[in-house]
């Protein structure tokens, strides 16, 4: 549950950025110019930033100077070596640039909120508890027994709560890209996770898809 | 060229030079061979009538002729001075007397058995000397004795050999000379073609700035002139073509970067519609959005038309009163969504410029003004007469631009305020088209504005504009 900035002039971007992470569980501030971007960044603090570079008003370079070392990402149409250069180079975590995927975005936001150590420590669901720093997963307070590959798969879905993921990038993220076993694999994996935790209803097959994991948001 | 030139002229000149130095020697050796001749025809007579009175005289006092002769001839030997002549004397045909022990080869015709009243002479060039021989007979009495003289050509011969030779060396003295001479002068001449060559390649690997120097007024300064034109206006034209280049440049660029947004946001709401689970209201909002963005890119590829259309448009007589009433029937609509009230005033005839463009361009102002004006504000379209010309105004009282804004707002792309002009669905063409229908009919778009007073759009359209352009 981090706490996010997303500074973009765009209102359909913006709105489609914060859709996302809120699926994911973030709470999100939105800000649509460079002087409201500063205002509110003069009342409080974010856990990350996501910062356009062309903004209305002051643009993204000079907002950066008013995050006070929050982990910032840059988001722009600006796809010059230079301009990412500019933007890494002043301190900025990540650059994203237009147009880009969700999947995408959201993977960088949970690499950038790992890094600052701003990831959840704990996820409840239900009678479903997890501690991510122990690595432990509880049904109603009974410790549950998962494979390591089961605990990853487990814990990928709840980092992508409520997104559906493919088998073939759940595949990715858990198995690594050089497994050569088929999508078959991610199926089993997903029955056992769904007996062991009781996650029947929780755990959706999406068609054509894949799994989503829904918690209320 | 200039070696063929060089090489060309230097020939000639020596090929006659030395042709006519030759003439001159052999009319020079023809002239004192026949001095020669005469002289020695002179100095034969002299010998043989000086000869013939002695005997005239050795006869009377009846002498043996035969034998005094030799004695004579001695003396006259020793007068006609220099060994080198010769004096022979025949008698029925034999030598009596020779001042040579032995008579050259060449006499052996000699003497001839034939007794003629004329003389004989005879050009010898031999290998050891040349000899002028004059053979003649004594008058009656004397039938029977006959004179040989022979004068020696070989001083007149070695002097004009001297002179000849005098004659080529001054004569290659002179051509070496020429030969500087011309070399020099070609090379003034040519000099021009080499800097025209030189400027010429400089300009051709791209540096346009070159100029050769106008020197004087001769055909050379004339073409060098002219060539420092040709280069201007390919200098000229290069700079027309780079800006073009580099304005086309900017506007794929810009356009490549608006296309971006859009299609970010449809694929990311499609995306976000295919992966998330969505209520109906979520449903409703991201389809939405999927189409506005749509829309946007619609109208960027219309107004994207519409410029490539201009290229091909024709011109007609437009009575504004027409095009006003057109245009007030479209925008009504947009103004009364926005409650402003919209106003046509016509005091003009018409313009002569395309129908559909001028409607374009009257919409699009009339559509900024809408957009910038405020809830209850007012947008006037006014026309009238002026002198040279008519005037249209399209006049706001809604947010204004400042000083700066006003500088790029007919850019392609441009936008005053980014999120107000977006959310009213524009792709920031309107006014770069509008400036392009003002150009293609010579007319003149400018604007004035305060902040938060209003703007007033100002297209003039000049009296004589029978002449459009394309562009």
């Amino acid at each position: 549950m981090a706490e996010i900035l997303i500074v973009e002039d765009e209102f359909s971007i913006s709105e489609l950025i914060h859709r996302n992470l809120k699926l994911t569980g973030h709470n999100c501030v939105q800000a649509f110019d460079g002087y409201e971007a500063v205002e509110i960044l003069k009342r409080r603090t974010f856990d990350l930033i996501l910062l356009d570079i062309m903004l209305p008003g002051i643009d993204g370079y000079q907002v950066f100077h008013y995050t006070g070392g929050a982990p910032t990402i840059f988001l722009t149409a600006k796809s010059e070596l230079s301009d990412k250069l500019k933007g890494l180079t002043m301190g900025a975590d990540d650059y994203i640039t237009k147009p880009f995927q969700m999947l995408e975005l959201a993977a960088r936001v949970e690499t950038a909120l790992r890094r600052a150590r701003k990831t959840e420590h704990g996820f409840a669901l239900g009678d479903m508890r997890v501690n991510f720093e122990s690595c432990q997963v509880f049904v109603k307070d009974e410790p549950v027994d998962l494979t390591p590959k089961e605990y990853k798969l487990l814990e990928t879905l709840i980092r992508n709560r409520n997104i559906a993921l493919s088998r073939e990038r759940l595949l990715d993220l858990v198995w690594g890209y050089d497994f050569e076993g088929g999508t078959r694999t991610v199926d089993v994996h997903i029955q056992r996770l769904r007996q062991k935790l009781c996650l029947e209803r929780q755990i959706k097959t999406v068609y054509k898809l894949g799994y989503r994991l829904e918690a209320a948001l | 060229m200039k070696k063929r030139t060089f090489f060309a002229t230097l020939l000639l000149f020596l090929l006659f030079f030395f042709t006519m130095l030759l003439a001159v020697s052999v009319i020079l050796l023809r002239d004192k061979i026949s001095i020669a001749r005469e002289k020695a025809l002179a100095d034969h007579y002299v010998i043989a009538s000086a000869l013939f009175s002695d005997m005239q005289s050795l006869s009377a006092r009846s002498m043996d002729i035969l034998d005094s002769v030799g004695e004579r001839m001695a003396v006259y030997s020793r007068s006609f001075g220099n060994r080198k002549n010769l004096l022979a004397v025949s008698h029925k045909n034999r030598w009596i007397y020779q001042n040579e022990k032995e008579l050259s080869e060449d006499v052996k015709n000699f003497p001839a058995e034939k007794i003629e009243d004329a003389r004989q002479i005879v050009t010898v060039k031999g290998t050891k000397r040349s000899m002028i021989y004059v053979y003649g007979h004594l008058p009656e009495p004397f039938l029977e004795y006959g004179l040989l003289y022979g004068s020696d050509l070989s001083g007149i011969l070695s002097s004009w050999n001297d002179m000849k030779n005098l004659l080529f060396l001054a004569g290659a003295a002179v051509a070496f000379l020429l030969s500087l001479c011309l070399l020099k002068l070609l090379n003034s001449v040519f000099e021009p073609l080499v800097q025209i060559s030189a400027v010429s390649a400089t300009i051709a690997d791209g540096n346009y700035r070159e100029r050769l120097s106008v020197k004087g007024r001769d055909e050379i300064a004339e073409m060098a002139d002219s060539f420092n034109r040709m280069a201007g206006q390919v200098e000229r034209q290069i700079a027309l073509l780079q800006e073009a280049a580099v304005q086309k440049q900017q506007f794929i660029d810009n356009f490549a970067h608006e296309l971006k947004t859009p299609l970010t946001a449809v694929y990311g709401y499609a995306e976000y519609m295919q992966k998330a689970s969505l209520s109906e209201e979520e449903h409703y909002e991201c389809t939405q959005f999927i189409m506005s963005e749509c829309r946007r890119l619609q109208d960027m590829s219309y107004q994207l038309l519409e410029m490539a259309e201009m290229r091909r448009s024709s011109m007609e007589a437009c009575f504004l009163e027409e095009l006003f009433a057109q245009s007030k029937r479209v925008m009504q609509v947009k103004a009364d969504e926005k409650q402003i009230g919209l106003s046509y005033h016509c005091d003009a005839g018409y313009i002569r410029g395309n129908r559909q463009l001028l409607l374009s361009l009257i919409n699009n102002l009339a559509d900024n003004a809408i957009k910038a004006g405020k809830k209850g504000g007012e947008v006037c379209v006014l026309a009238c007469q002026k002198e040279g010309g008519t005037v249209m105004e399209v006049k706001d009282d809604g947010i204004g631009m400042d000083e700066e804004t006003l500088c790029h707002i007919t850019e392609a792309f441009y936008r005053a305020d980014k999120a107000r002009s977006r959310a009213a669905g524009g792709a920031g063409l309107g006014l770069s088209i509008c400036e392009k229908i003002a150009k293609l009919h010579h007319a003149e778009l400018s604007f004035v504005s305060q902040p938060g007073e209003g703007t007033v759009a100002k297209v003039f359209f000049p009296k004589n504009t029978e002449n459009f352009t394309d562009l």
